[in-house]
Parts: structure tokens; sequence; C-alpha cells
């Protein structure tokens, strides 16, 4: 080990290295059997004057090194991180499509709702043309109130096609409620 | 502006530089080892929990923000480590929690006796002795360089303004007044 090195691991140890330091460090550390020596008593020296020492077996580092090299690297830490939020996302995702495809489905049953969401899909200034349900049923104040409701809400969607879908506030909407005063009445 | 070293380290062992972590291991593992010996009473399982600890932040290392010192972080992994040690073992935990900062202010030396590994057999009181020795016999202006930034833990900057050298010198110095003491203690180790 060239005294230059050693020098530099002694500025490490004082957090005063310079950028280049490190990584010249560690590129011959493997093969630098003295510089790994030099950089345990270094640390064992100042722990001691700071009263902050147990020695401990060479075998802990080796342990741990040998541990860690049977893991994968941590790499493999992000990759199972990353594959957590697109199972979330994915989650989400299929709640979301479930839930739309359902409302939809259950709109239909009960007249020509979805066509008021393709509506305003295509045009969102038209909304005083919706046309009421318009199967010839006779309709109560709540549920006039109800679709009156709807078109208030779906004039208020917007649609970001860039962004994932977020679907938690559905649950406190009058849509979400319409359709399950629907469903549960059909049932 | 010179960088945190142990900044640079964990970033090199995110970056999958195993031997980066290896550094973080042999800088701080006798504190380590010196806090859970606080904790788990027991020095033959003080290895293990440190070398579960250690393992245990290598896991965990990209939780790391930075946002603390990393041997704060690490070291409350440590406590946490030989708390759980010994509920698994049955045993009480400390009567009550141990902090960080008691721990960085306490005096916790524990005697290498205590701790019965086969390569060691210097005691940690001959090793500061031995340290103290050399300190001594150093060159006064080394030993002014090393006792600034070591006990008063100035920035080498504070050294040159103290001393009215440049930054190289008193870089110089501290590292000799280290080669000298790392030189005292080598074959006592």
């Amino acid at each position: 080990m060239s005294e230059f090195d050693a020098e530099s691991l002694s500025a490490l140890l004082d957090n005063e290295a310079d950028d280049l330091s490190l990584p010249r460090i560690l590129e011959s550390y493997e093969e630098n059997s003295n510089l790994v020596e030099k950089w345990r008593r270094y640390n064992l020296v100042q722990a001691a004057i700071h009263n902050e020492v147990v020695q401990v077996s060479p075998n802990l580092r080796k342990d741990i090194y040998e541990s860690i090299k049977g893991k994968n690297d941590l790499n493999g830490f992000e990759i199972f991180g990353s594959r957590g939020q697109l199972l979330k996302i994915a989650i989400a995702a299929s709640v979301a499509t479930i839930f739309v495809l359902s409302g939809r489905f259950i709109l239909e049953d009960a007249g020509s709702a979805s066509q008021i969401a393709d509506q305003r899909l295509i045009s969102t200034d038209n909304l005083e043309a919706i046309p009421p349900f318009s199967n010839g049923e006779e309709y109560s104040e709540a549920e006039l109130k109800a679709q009156e409701l709807l078109k208030e809400y779906i004039s208020r969607i917007h649609i970001d096609e860039e962004a994932p879908p977020v679907i938690e506030h559905l649950h406190n909407s009058p849509l979400y409620r319409l359709v399950n005063q629907i469903e549960s009445r059909n049932n | 502006m010179p960088a945190d070293t142990d900044q640079q380290l964990v970033e090199k062992a995110l970056g999958g530089n195993r031997n980066a972590f290896d550094m973080l291991v042999l800088r701080h593992q006798n504190r380590v080892a010196a806090i859970v010996a606080r904790i788990i009473r027991d020095p033959k399982e003080t290895e293990d929990v440190c070398q579960e600890a250690f393992i245990k932040a290598y896991g965990a290392l990209r939780l790391f923000r930075g946002e603390s010192k990393f041997y704060t972080w690490l070291y409350r992994i440590a406590i946490n480590t030989a708390k759980n040690h010994i509920v698994s073992r049955g045993r009480r935990p400390p009567a009550r929690d141990i902090e960080i900062n008691e721990l960085e202010n306490a005096e916790h030396t524990i005697f290498l006796g205590d701790i019965e590994t086969p390569e060691n057999t210097l005691n940690t009181e001959k090793l500061k002795r031995a340290i103290e020795d050399a300190i001594e016999a150093l060159p006064s202006d080394l030993r002014t360089a090393f006792t600034l930034r070591e006990f008063s833990g100035l920035s080498y900057e504070d050294i040159t303004e103290i001393m009215d050298c440049p930054v190289g010198t008193v870089r110089s110095r501290i590292f000799r007044a280290r080669e000298a003491i790392d030189n005292s203690i080598k074959e006592l180790l």
C-alpha cells in the first residue's frame, strides 16, 4: 500500500477526504489486505481514544461479508421494492377498472346513464343536453335528485390520461352512492 | 468540500459495492460491539448480535435516507437487535430504554478480557495505555494537530487556522501521527 493511500485512509477516517479518494481506495481494497488491516486499526484506535471500544474477532467482519454475499445484491431489494409498488398500482388499477365496468353495467341496466358518461367523454360543455333516464319508468324525487347529483359529479370529473387512476375519493362520491342504491334496489 | 465518509460508503454500497459495506463494518464494529455489550451483558452473544445488526442494516440500507447520521441509524438498529435478542432468550430487557445520546456520552469501555477472542490477547486498558504512550512520544507539531483533531474534534480547516499552516500540512501531520500510533500498537494486536 502506498503512503498516498494510507494518508487517504486517515483523511477518510476524519471525513476530510476528497471525492476521488474513496473510489481509488475501493478499487484496490480486495487485493490489498494491508489497507484493510490499517483501516481496521485506525478505527480501533479512534474508538479506543473515545472509550467506545469492544474489540471483536476478525471473523465478525468475514462472517458479515459472507452473509451479505449470500444475499442478492442491494438491487434485489430495490427490485423487490419496485415490484411491491407495481403490485400496488396493478391492484389499484384492477379495482378501478372493475369498479368502472360494473358501474357502467349497472347503469345500463338502470337506463341510459352510460350514454351520459360517454357524452361526458365527448363534451363537457353540453351537460344540460344530457337526457334523463328514459325507460318509461316514473322516478321518485330522490332518484331525480340522484340524477342531478350524478350530472353534477360528471361535470366535475377530470380525466388525466397521463396520471394513474385515483379511486379512493370515489367512495364518497354521489355516483358511488347512487350505484350502490340502484344495486341494492335491484337485489 | 470534503464529503462525509459514511455517506459516501453508503452510496457505494447501494451501488452494489460490498467492499464499501465492509469498510462501514470495520469503521463501526467496535462501537457497535460496545453498545451491544452494554445491553446483552453476555460477551459470548455480543458478536452474534453485532453480526445480526450489521446484516439487518445491510438489508435496510436503501431505507437510510441520510436525514440522520449513519452511525445513529446503525446504533439504533444495534440497540433494537440486542433488545429483541434478550426478549427472544426469555430474559428481561434493560429496565429502562438505552438511548443513543446516552451511549454516545457514556463511558462504556468493556475490557477485552470480557470478550473472549483467541486472536486478541491485549485488553482494552493496555491498548489505551499504548495509544497514550504513543501520543506522548509524538513530535510536538504532530501531537498538536492530532490532538486538535481527535480530542477537540476540529476540522482540518479549523486546525489550519490555529496552526497557521496549509491544509495539506495538517492532513499530513495527522496522518503521520496516526502512523506512529499504528506502528506502536500493531505488534500488540
